[in-house]
């Protein structure tokens, strides 16, 4: 849709924002680009001195911002005065970086009041321009508060000798209305000569605005100022105010801590560090983590021991940051204390975020001397830091009597070890069988598999553990890794053990292969369905088979042909509920057919009804007839109510489908050149020689209204072109009527003649645009542009008698005939 | 045993204890006057005001409501039904009818008794209401992006220096588990050498715009302040249709369109991957007629800001020259290789909360949150810069030390919009 401009000077506006597009011309401009530019700004010069209406000099203001030169300046500065202009000429001349622009503000100053000058003098202070320092002076004592306070804050922007003079008299006797501008435009003027070097200058200032008669603001501003200013009397200034009673500055100062430089800093305040009251030791402990100093370690180390338990918990959190393996003692026993539990996370966290050499060596001494249920946590801390170091001894852990030990060495396991640790995580997940529980160690024993490169190769390791092993639990286990890593080896071994004596071992193969990841254990759980009558095993064959069906890589009339052998083979209803859940997603016409015997099956013909729907849903896009034909069926017909109702909204928005076409191509999106038009430029798809154009299948529609198709959704642009196109066979040479509605313009082509064009704008009307053709015997090339400004992108299109009655008879493909 | 079934391992509110650089502090410094009024600590709250309450300032709002340490004392709005709208909710929240409301946000920061503001306005609002607020003495949560330019980002950034204020900006993905965890792998190695970073921008793809609606009847200043509204902005006949959002959040008076948008969060998480929250790519170019960016910076790392991620809004994918990860708000997470990830699983959403919390945290303590000005700047000007090269159409050379381009005096000009008067930077 285009948007609506200013009506009576839209001419004007077009002109202007259009050619606002032109400042965007290369840098390395040519000489005829700077030509060009000239002759712009000459044209934009004259639109400010002339009569212009005010939104033609406004859009002109815009567009010299960034290409006026020298020769726009004295223009633009004759708006300065002009009450609605003035912002605008500010807009354009403060950016521009010639000194002549400061003249022209200082100039105007003496022409100018009110809102007019306040903005000049804000332009001034925001070039910091120095030239203004003594006008600006001059305009402290004005009258109109605004000046005077414009000018203050002007005067601490641009920071100059005299304009800080001019600050320090008026802190020292300026008029009390001024007090906070003049405090704020002081704290500007000594961040900036800070900034320039002048940290001398910058102190007094502060030192002055911490004076009681000052603010609190101003003042806790000014203090922390003064500390960055004069860094070497920092700590002294920090460490006073930490000995005061106000609770906010000795925030503040501590805060300041984390940024001091150098090495001596961080002792001093490590040596004050016991002295302070708990609530100040929080907050300094944090600041010293934050330094990342090793010189503080040992005392926030010390804190660790604190009665204060908020003194712990931030000296666990800070050792994360700034601990070594040192620390690691003290983490362990206040994670395996009896403190609160804000306490063992804190431990905890610090232990996994410390990044010093030699922490994992030390938390793996821990770890292997500590009571089972600490051991657990610190096999969880090593896995965590990808301690991979620990792996041997997680493999012994692996072996631990304690069946909580076991699990979590196993998971650690699963992330830190290699394919080389293989061989003996089998041999624990062996031992561990005869235990019982084996999840753990086949999870670990699988994800370690699948670090093996060569996925051929994956299963070897398994496969010659399954060869070795004896007991039926350990061959189960094996069994189970094998038919998650998949492939012929595994797959093999799997279908071998469906014979195996054990029953256990049985049962192991049977639920592997019903989980088997990919398509190759498809027939043999077809053969199992078929011979299979233990009522479990055959559920879990028939979900293998079902799942496989929808995920694996089978050719479509081969899904259908499956499922009719499964429904056939069925038994229960439960399952051919399982099989129509199948058979619902397919959608082809094949899978009505097989469907359709069960609608009056009493103990699933609901199900069977509300499979055809969802077939016919899926069939919409590629046989529209057949889809209409089931729902009429099923809204008529179908002995369940739901499946009724549902069949009878799917027929109703087929019918609101009607005859429009929805099977198209389209190609774009097309460009235009800069300042070009999407309707009028010829895009390739409108020559005849187009060869190489290429084509898509179309497939986005609106969900509530699917007559209409939706460009934007394919193709996210503005100011495009996109063509569509689509083949219609009749049988005879006959007189129609395309009716159709576009977002937003439209050429349509018919055979390769335009039959229609129009520069529309706005909202796709289905039938707004009517244009009568007249189709030949055989296949017609029906092709359309849709030109797209901002917003929706859409179109609509169907093909009606010349009287607008339906035309039967039709067909219509999106792919050309000849392929 | 399926393997997708396995759960456990790092909770994604642990990880941020251990990765983000939350600074929770069980201290209390007791609030109502940080610095304003002057009074003693009479209680552990932090009194507050709210300004803008559209979509996101009703979220926001209803955020720090819920934290037991805020009290919401004021709500400052140009619009009378949503000035009504965030009273209502206070009002309910508190089982009170205290709340106090304010067309202009000058008022309202006058007050000496609020500690913090949260500014929720349209994009056009967020630097100017920050630095008044700063002025005033009060910290503040301000949504994202944090300017319409360069300029005023960086104005804001000193201020809150010289101020001494806590600023957090609403870049929450910092804070949020996934984005973290991904950040982390990239800057811990985990990834080998950072080669390239991506940024999804917003749809739609194009850039700004500059339109001027039609005059329509301005309502009263009561019903709807339309100079408060356009703030610094050139004046404009009111026209209801600009504070629509899908209006004003394109039009380059009030907002850096689909860059910044999304840019805000992404190019944000970008930069802290490459550890680049103290600079900016040096280099910008417009890769294809979509408007997407390659940048470069000086340590070689290339960001895109493009289209195309997955996994929800605001995805990013870091790509080193041993594996990658990617992630977005839908709380999926892709690594490579996989074992990265090893059993971490993360909610989707983009929740404000524990971002939110850090900011009253730091409100406290008186240190930096993760988002704080400089930082926020750092990413909102990457982002002004890739919008710079669109609006140009060429390539752009970036100093990040003196924040100019290099060689392109036009480039240099769009740095910075002169405000329009009573506002000034």
């Amino acid at each position: 849709m285009t948007r609506k401009v200013l009506p009576g000077i839209a001419a004007v506006l077009l002109c202007v924002v259009t050619s606002a597009a032109s400042a965007a011309a290369p840098t390395a401009a040519s000489t005829a680009d700077r030509a060009s530019r000239a002759a712009r700004q000459r044209q934009l010069i004259a639109v400010i001195e002339g009569d212009a209406p005010w939104l033609a000099k406004d859009q002109a203001c815009r567009e010299l911002k960034v290409i006026g030169s020298r020769a726009s300046i004295p223009a633009l500065a004759g708006l300065l005065g002009d009450e609605k202009l003035s912002h605008m000429a500010r807009y354009a001349l403060e950016s521009m970086p010639y000194g002549e622009v400061d003249q022209a503000f200082i100039d105007a100053l003496g022409r100018t009041s009110g809102e007019a000058k306040v903005g000049i003098i804000n332009s001034l202070g925001f070039r910091r321009c120095a030239a203004a320092g003594p006008v600006l002076v001059k305009l402290l004592k004005a009258r109109d508060t605004g000046v005077a306070v414009a000018a203050t804050a002007a005067l601490g922007r641009i920071a100059t000798p005299p304009a800080v003079e001019a600050l320090a008299k008026l802190r020292a006797s300026g008029p009390a209305g001024m007090k906070a501008v003049v405090a704020e435009a002081s704290l500007t003027a000594a961040q900036r000569l800070r900034q320039l070097g002048r940290a001398d200058e910058a102190a007094a200032i502060y030192e002055d605005l911490r004076g009681a008669g000052w603010p609190r603001r101003i003042r806790m501003a000014a203090f922390v100022g003064l500390l960055r200013s004069r860094p070497d009397q920092a700590a002294r200034r920090i460490i006073g105010a930490l000995g005061g009673d106000d609770a906010l500055l000795r925030a503040v100062a501590v805060a300041e801590v984390a940024s001091l430089k150098g090495a001596a800093v961080g002792r001093r305040f490590a040596a004050e560090l016991p002295k302070l009251p708990p609530p100040v030791q929080v907050l300094l402990i944090g600041a010293l983590a934050d330094r990342d100093d090793p010189a503080v370690r040992s005392a926030v180390l010390a804190m660790v021991e604190s009665p204060s338990a908020n003194v712990r918990l931030a000296a666990a959190k800070a050792l994360g940051k700034i601990g070594d393996a040192t620390c690691v003692a003290a983490l362990c026993k206040m994670l395996a204390s009896p403190a609160s539990p804000q306490e063992k996370a804190a431990a905890a966290v610090g232990l996994r975020s410390m990044t010093a050499a030699g922490v994992d060596k030390a938390l793996l001494a821990e770890m292997k001397n500590a009571r089972p249920a600490l051991r657990v946590e610190l096999i969880a801390v090593l896995a965590d830091r990808g301690a991979a170091g620990s792996v041997p001894e997680l493999i012994e852990q692996a072996r631990s009597d304690d069946p909580s030990v076991r699990a979590a060495a196993f998971k650690a396991l699963g992330r830190l070890a290699g394919p080389g640790d293989l061989p003996e995580m089998l041999a624990a997940l062996v031992a561990a069988s005869a235990a019982g529980r084996t999840a753990e160690a086949e999870l670990a024993v699988l994800r370690t598999a699948r670090k093996v490169p060569e996925t051929t190769a994956q299963a070897d390791a398994v496969l010659a553990a399954l060869k070795a092993a004896k007991g039926p639990a350990a061959r189960s286990a094996l069994l189970r890794v094998l038919g998650n890593i998949g492939g012929p080896k595994a797959y093999q071994a799997v279908v071998a053990a469906l014979d195996d004596t054990s029953p256990e071992v049985r049962d192991a193969a049977l639920r592997a292969l019903a989980d088997w990841p990919d398509a190759r254990a498809l027939p043999a759980l077809l053969d199992l369905f078929g011979k299979t009558d233990e009522t479990t095993h055959r559920v879990l064959v028939l979900r293998g088979c079902v799942r496989l069906l929808g995920a694996a890589h089978v050719k479509p009339a081969e899904v259908v042909k499956t499922y009719s052998r499964l429904l056939a083979a069925a038994r229960r209803a439960e399952d051919k509920k399982l099989i129509l859940a199948g058979l619902a997603n397919v959608p082809r016409a094949a899978a009505l057919d097989v469907v359709r015997p069960l609608l009056s099956d009493p103990a699933v013909g609901p199900e069977a009804g509300l499979a055809m729907v969802r077939i016919a849903q899926g069939l919409l896009p590629s046989d529209r007839r057949r889809a209409r034909q089931a729902a009429a069926m099923l809204a008529e017909k179908a002995p369940a109510s739901a499946v009724r109702d549902q069949a009878a909204r799917l027929l109703a928005k087929i019918d609101k489908m009607d005859d429009y076409v929805t099977a198209w191509q389209f190609s774009g999106p097309y460009a235009p050149q800069r300042r070009g038009s999407a309707f009028t430029t010829v895009f390739p798809p409108e020559k005849r020689s187009a060869k190489a154009v290429q084509w898509r299948p179309l497939k986005t529609f609106k969900a509530n209204q699917p007559w209409i198709m939706d460009l934007r959704a394919s193709m996210d642009y503005d100011n495009r072109a996109c063509y569509v196109r689509t083949w219609v066979h009749s049988d005879k040479q006959q007189p129609a009527r395309l009716e159709f509605g576009t977002d937003d313009g439209h050429k349509v082509w018919l055979n390769g003649k335009l039959v229609a064009s129009a520069r529309h704008a706005g909202a796709a009307v289905a039938g707004q645009f009517k244009a009568g053709v007249t189709l030949r015997e055989g296949w017609n090339l029906l092709m359309l542009k849709v030109t797209q400004d901002t917003g929706p992108w859409e179109f609509c299109l169907r093909i009606r008698r010349p009287d607008g009655g339906r035309l039967e008879g039709l067909r219509i493909q999106a792919r050309p005939p000849s392929e | 045993m399926r393997e997708r079934k396995t759960t456990g391992g790092v909770t994604r509110r642990d990880f941020l204890r251990a990765a983000a650089s939350a600074v929770a502090a069980p201290y209390v410094l007791t609030s109502s006057a940080l610095g304003a009024g002057g009074r003693a600590p009479a209680s552990e709250r932090i009194i507050m005001g709210a300004i803008g309450h559209g979509g996101r300032g009703r979220y926001d709002l209803g955020v720090f409501m819920w934290n037991k340490d805020v009290q919401v004392v004021a709500v400052c709005e140009v619009r009378s039904d949503r000035r009504a709208a965030a009273k209502a909710a206070v009002d309910r929240r508190y089982g009170n009818s205290d709340c106090k409301t304010y067309i202009d946000l000058r008022e309202m920061l006058a007050r000496p008794d609020i500690d913090a503001v949260l500014i929720a306005t349209g994009d056009n609002w967020h630097s100017e209401a920050a630095i008044l607020a700063a002025r005033a003495g009060k910290d503040m949560y301000c949504e994202k992006p944090m300017s319409v330019t360069i300029a005023e980002s960086r104005e804001v950034a000193e201020t809150m220096r010289r101020f001494g204020r806590i600023y957090q900006c609403g870049t929450q993905r910092r804070n949020i588990g996934n984005f973290v965890f991904a950040v982390h792998l990239a800057r811990s190695g985990r990834l080998g050498r950072l080669r390239v970073v991506r940024a999804e921008k917003a749809w739609p793809q194009s850039g700004v715009y500059f339109t001027v609606l039609p005059p329509e009847q301005q309502p009263p200043r009561e019903v709807m302040d339309w100079n408060q509204w356009l703030g610094p902005a050139p004046w404009r006949p009111y026209n209801h249709q600009y504070y629509a959002r899908g209006f004003w959040s394109r039009h380059g008076d009030f907002s850096g369109g689909s860059i910044t948008e999304w840019g805000s969060h992404t190019v944000d998480l970008c930069q802290w991957a490459n550890d680049a929250d103290a600079t900016n790519p040096v280099h910008y170019e417009v890769i294809n007629d979509k408007g997407d960016v390659k940048a470069t910076y000086a340590n070689g790392v290339e960001l895109f800001i493009q289209k195309g991620l997955r996994f929800g809004s605001c995805p990013v994918r870091f790509e080193g020259d041993e594996g990658w990860v990617e992630t977005g708000d839908s709380g999926r997470i892709e690594c490579h290789p996989a074992s990265l990830l090893a059993e971490r699983k993360f909610r989707g959403g983009y929740p404000a909360d524990d971002h939110v919390r850090q900011f009253l945290d730091c409100v406290k303590t008186r240190r930096q949150p993760v988002s704080n000005a400089d930082v926020a700047h750092h990413s909102i000007t990457a982002c002004h810069c890739a919008n710079i090269a669109v609006r140009l159409g060429r390539e752009l050379r970036w100093d990040p030390l003196k924040e100019e381009f290099i060689g392109d005096e036009q480039a240099n000009r769009l740095r910075s919009r002169a405000y329009r008067v009573p506002w000034r930077l």
